[in-house]
C-alpha cells in the first residue's frame, strides 16, 4: 500500500561556454566532464530501467545554457572527439598497468565504461544527448523543466521587471524548441524567490517551481503541512518545498553516502597524479592539469592513503545505500502521516552533476533505489504534475523571499566580492527595455544583428554563475573576465547603434562566440 | 490537524541545522582551474552618468544600496553633494515607517545597511533638507519586499483548487480584525482578486466571506 510520495528532482545546469576560436579550452571540458560522468550514466541507469520494465518518475531541469550547448553542433563534435581519446587513454591505462593485478581490475572497468559510454551516445542517444532526455519525456518517466535563460539570479534582476520576464520567456521558448513542448515547471535559478516572481511564471504558463524549505515555513502565513505538500500562491502557481532531511543524506560529504570509504574518490586522478610526458596529450595543451576521469581510489578516510577502488564493493555499498534511503523514507513517511491530512511528500532535489560527477556511483544509487520502490510500492515515485492532478487543492500562501544558498538568502550572489556587476546588469536591460521600443519596427539587417547579439551579451552576462564564482573565489579571474566581457560587448555594440556605425567583423565574431538563442529576437524586450 | 500538528511540521521541514546546498557543481568543476586565454582585457564603464538609485536585499538583517547621481540632477535642485541623505523608508499602502538613514557623500557609491523587516515592502528615499528642515527627495528607488523568519500560522487559511479550467477559493473565513494574519490573507485575497480580474473571472466568483 502506497504511504507517501517521493519527488525526486535534478537540476542540470552548466553556464553557457564555448570557445571556438580553440580546438581545446579548459571551461569546455567542463561540459565534457558532465557528459561522460553524469547525463550519459543517467541516462543508461534510465534505460536499464527501462529495458527491466522498471517504472520510475524523475524531475530533471535542463536548463537552456545547457540544452543550447547539448544541443551546439561544434560542441557536440568536440565532444565526440574527446570520447576517442577517453578511450585512447584508457586502452594506454590497461598497457600501462597490466603488470599489476588490483589496478588492472580497474583499468579495464575504465576501458569498458567509455567504450559503453562511446556507443550508447552515437548508438542510442544519436550523438545528442538531449535525445535521451526526450525518449524518456515521451515514455512518461521524464518531467523535463526549465530555468532562468541563463540561470540568472532573478531577485537581483528583478529592478527591471522586463530582464526578469525575458529570462523566463525566453527560457519557455527555448525548452519549447529543444523538447517540443512548454514547460509546465520551473527550476528557479538558486531556487531564488522574491515577492511578485510568480505573477512572471503564471503568464508564462508555469504551473510549479521549487524553494527551499524555510520559504514556505515563514511564508505568510506558514505553510500549514510545512514543505510535505505544495502550497499555491496567490497567483495559482504551486511551490514545491526542500525536505532537508532526504537532501542531506546526497549532499553532504560528511554525513551522506558519497563520503562512504569505498565509494570513488573525487579528487585522485592520474590527469594530476602521472607524469607529464604521459598524461600530456589528455589534459590542457598549455600543461594545465585537470581531470581526466581516470581515478583509481577509493575514499578511504580522510588521510592522504587511499586504497584502491573496488568497483564491486562499491556496487555492493550503494545498493544497500539505496535500500537504506528507502527504509528512512518510510519511516520519515509513517512519522509524517501521523500528523497530515493526506499522504507526505517528501520532495528531495540535488545538482544533476552531482550524481556521476562527484558522487560516482549516484545514478546506480538512483537505478536501485527505483527498483525498491518498484518492488515495495509502499513510496510512490511522482513528478509535481501528478501530484497536483492527485491534489490539485492546497493552502494559499505568500512565500518569503530565499535561496537555497549559502545562508538561505541572497548573500552568495550580492556581497562586496561581486556587487559591482549589478549597477552594470540594471543599466544593460534598461536600455535594452528602450532600444527595444526605438527600433520595434526597424528593418536593417545590420541593426537587427546587433539588438540580437546585445541581447545574448545582456543574457549571458546575467548569468548567477559568475557572482557565485566570484564569491566562493574558484575561476574568479575567468567569472571576472566573462562579466566583463558581456558587458563590454554589450556596451560596443550599444555605441555603434547609437553613432549609427558597424563593425561587421566584431559582430559575426559575437555571433559565432556567444551565440546562445540563435533564433532570439531583441523585440521579447519592449 | 491539531496546532502541535503544524508546528511538528515546520521543524521537520526546516531540519535540524541550516544546511544548504553550498555545494555546486559549477564550483567542483572551476577548482581544475581555467584556461583563461592573454590578449585583451575588457572595459567596462567607472560611470553612466545617469539618475539612480537601487535597493536590494542581501538577507533578514542586511541590504544593499548603490546610487549615482549626475550633476545636472544636483544643479537642478540647486544642492551640493554633501548634503544630500538616504532614507529608507517600509511603505505599506499609505503609510510609511522610516527605518535608516544615511548620508551620501560621494556622486557614485554604494552602502550595505543593517536593519530588520520582515515581510515589508522597502524603499529608498534619496534628497536633502531644505531650510525649513523639510526632506526635498531627488531620487527614488525600487521596492523590494524583505525576507521573513516568523512561523506564523492563522485560522483565516485560504485554500484554492485548480484543475485545467477553472480555479476556485476553497476556504476565506473573516479573521479578527487587526490580527496579524489578517494582512496577509487581505493580500492573499487581494492578489486573487486581481489574478481572477485578468484572467477573466468576476470578483462575483469568489466565495462570500462569512460572518
Amino acid at each position: 500500500m502506497v504511504k507517501g510520495y517521493w519527488v525526486p528532482v535534478l537540476h542540470s545546469h552548466l553556464p553557457f561556454v564555448k570557445h571556438p576560436e580553440h580546438d581545446y579550452f579548459l571551461e569546455e571540458h567542463w561540459l565534457f566532464e558532465a557528459i561522460s560522468e553524469c547525463y550519459i550514466p543517467l541516462l543508461l541507469q534510465m534505460k536499464r530501467l527501462e529495458d527491466e520494465g522498471v517504472d520510475f518518475r524523475l524531475t530533471v531541469s535542463v536548463t537552456p545554457p545547457l540544452a543550447e550547448m547539448l544541443d551546439d553542433e561544434n560542441l557536440r563534435d568536440k565532444y565526440a572527439r574527446h570520447l576517442d581519446k577517453q578511450i585512447e587513454l584508457a586502452q594506454k591505462e590497461i598497457n600501462r598497468v597490466k603488470d599489476d593485478h588490483v589496478y588492472e581490475n580497474v583499468a579495464g572497468f575504465y576501458h569498458s565504461r567509455y567504450h559503453e559510454i562511446r556507443d550508447f551516445f552515437h548508438g542510442f542517444l544519436g550523438s545528442n544527448v538531449l535525445n535521451g532526455y526526450r525518449h524518456f519525456a515521451d515514455r512518461g518517466n521524464l518531467e523535463i523543466i526549465t530555468c532562468g535563460a541563463t540561470h540568472g539570479f532573478l531577485p537581483l534582476l528583478s529592478v527591471s521587471p522586463k530582464a526578469v520576464e525575458v529570462q523566463i520567456k525566453v527560457a519557455v521558448a527555448t525548452h519549447q524548441k529543444h523538447f517540443g513542448r512548454a514547460p509546465k515547471g520551473i527550476w528557479l535559478p538558486e531556487c531564488a524567490y522574491f515577492d511578485g516572481l510568480d505573477k512572471v511564471l503564471g503568464e508564462n504558463g508555469i504551473q510549479f517551481f521549487f524553494m527551499d524549505s524555510h520559504g514556505l515555513v515563514y511564508a505568510k502565513p506558514s505553510s500549514r503541512l510545512g514543505v510535505f505538500a505544495p502550497v499555491y500562491t496567490p497567483e495559482g502557481v504551486a511551490a514545491f518545498g526542500r525536505d532537508p532531511e532526504s537532501s542531506k543524506k546526497v549532499w553532504s560529504s560528511k554525513e551522506g553516502y558519497p563520503g562512504d570509504a569505498v565509494y570513488r574518490d573525487f579528487y585522485r586522478d592520474i590527469g594530476y597524479d602521472l607524469p607529464t610526458e604521459y598524461i600530456s596529450p589528455y589534459i590542457s595543451p598549455d600543461g594545465v592539469r585537470v581531470f581526466t576521469g581516470f581515478k583509481y581510489h577509493s575514499v578511504t578516510g580522510e588521510s592522504d592513503y587511499k586504497e584502491v577502488y573496488n568497483r564491486d564493493a562499491a556496487m555492493e555499498k550503494v545498493r544497500m545505500h539505496a535500500e537504506n534511503f528507502h527504509f528512512d523514507r518510510e519511516k520519515q513517511i509513517e512519522h509524517l502521516a501521523a500528523h497530515m491530512d493526506r499522504p507526505p511528500m517528501i520532495v528531495s532535489p540535488y545538482d544533476a552533476e552531482l550524481f556521476g560527477h562527484w558522487w560516482f556511483e549516484g545514478p546506480d544509487f538512483l537505478y536501485h533505489l527505483f527498483k525498491a520502490m518498484a518492488e515495495h510500492q509502499v513510496i510512490q515515485p511522482l513528478t509535481p504534475a501528478e501530484y497536483l492532478k492527485m491534489y490539485n487543492k492546497n493552502q494559499v500562501v505568500v512565500p518569503s523571499p530565499s535561496s537555497w544558498g549559502d545562508k538561505g538568502y541572497y548573500d552568495v550572489w550580492l556581497n562586496g566580492g561581486n556587487d559591482w556587476i549589478y549597477r552594470h546588469l540594471h543599466v544593460m536591460a534598461k536600455r535594452m527595455e528602450t532600444l527595444a521600443k526605438r527600433y520595434n519596427d526597424e528593418r536593417n539587417h545590420t541593426k537587427v544583428r546587433m539588438l540580437n547579439q546585445m541581447l545574448r551579451e545582456l543574457l549571458l552576462g546575467q548569468s548567477s554563475d559568475w557572482a557565485f564564482l566570484m564569491t566562493t573565489q574558484t575561476a574568479m579571474e575567468y567569472s571576472i573576465r566573462r562579466t566583463k566581457e558581456h558587458i563590454a560587448n554589450f556596451n560596443r555594440l550599444f555605441e555603434m547603434l547609437e553613432n549609427d556605425t558597424s563593425d561587421m567583423g566584431f559582430l559575426e565574431w559575437l555571433e559565432h562566440k556567444n551565440s546562445i538563442f540563435p533564433g532570439i529576437d531583441y523585440r521579447i524586450y519592449g | 490537524m491539531r496546532d502541535n500538528d503544524q508546528e511538528y511540521l515546520s521543524n521537520e521541514s526546516l531540519g535540524s541545522d541550516s544546511f544548504s546546498s553550498n555545494t555546486h557543481n559549477t564550483e567542483l568543476l572551476a577548482k581544475e582551474g581555467t584556461g583563461v586565454p592573454g590578449g585583451l582585457e575588457f572595459e567596462i564603464p567607472h560611470r553612466y552618468n545617469m539618475d539612480m538609485l537601487v535597493f536590494l536585499p542581501v538577507n533578514l538583517e542586511t541590504s544593499f544600496v548603490y546610487w549615482e547621481v549626475t550633476r545636472a540632477l544636483l544643479e537642478q535642485y540647486h544642492v551640493g553633494i554633501d548634503r544630500l541623505r538616504s532614507k529608507i523608508v517600509a511603505v505599506d499602502g499609505e503609510s510609511e515607517t522610516e527605518l535608516s538613514e544615511f548620508q551620501v557623500s560621494t556622486e557614485l557609491g554604494k552602502f550595505y545597511l543593517h536593519f530588520k523587516a520582515p515581510m515589508q515592502h522597502v524603499l529608498v528615499r534619496m534628497g536633502y533638507y531644505d531650510d525649513s528642515g523639510r526632506f526635498v527627495v531627488i531620487l527614488i528607488s525600487n521596492l523590494f519586499r524583505l525576507p521573513n523568519d516568523r512561523i506564523e500560522f492563522t485560522e483565516d487559511e485560504v485554500w484554492m483548487s485548480i484543475d485545467e479550467n477553472t480555479r476556485e477559493i476553497i476556504k476565506a473565513s473573516m479573521g479578527k480584525e487587526g490580527s496579524s494574519a489578517l494582512s496577509s490573507r487581505t493580500l492573499i485575497e487581494e492578489k486573487i482578486t486581481e489574478l481572477s480580474r485578468l484572467r477573466g473571472y468576476s470578483s462575483g466568483d469568489l466565495p462570500k466571506r462569512s460572518e
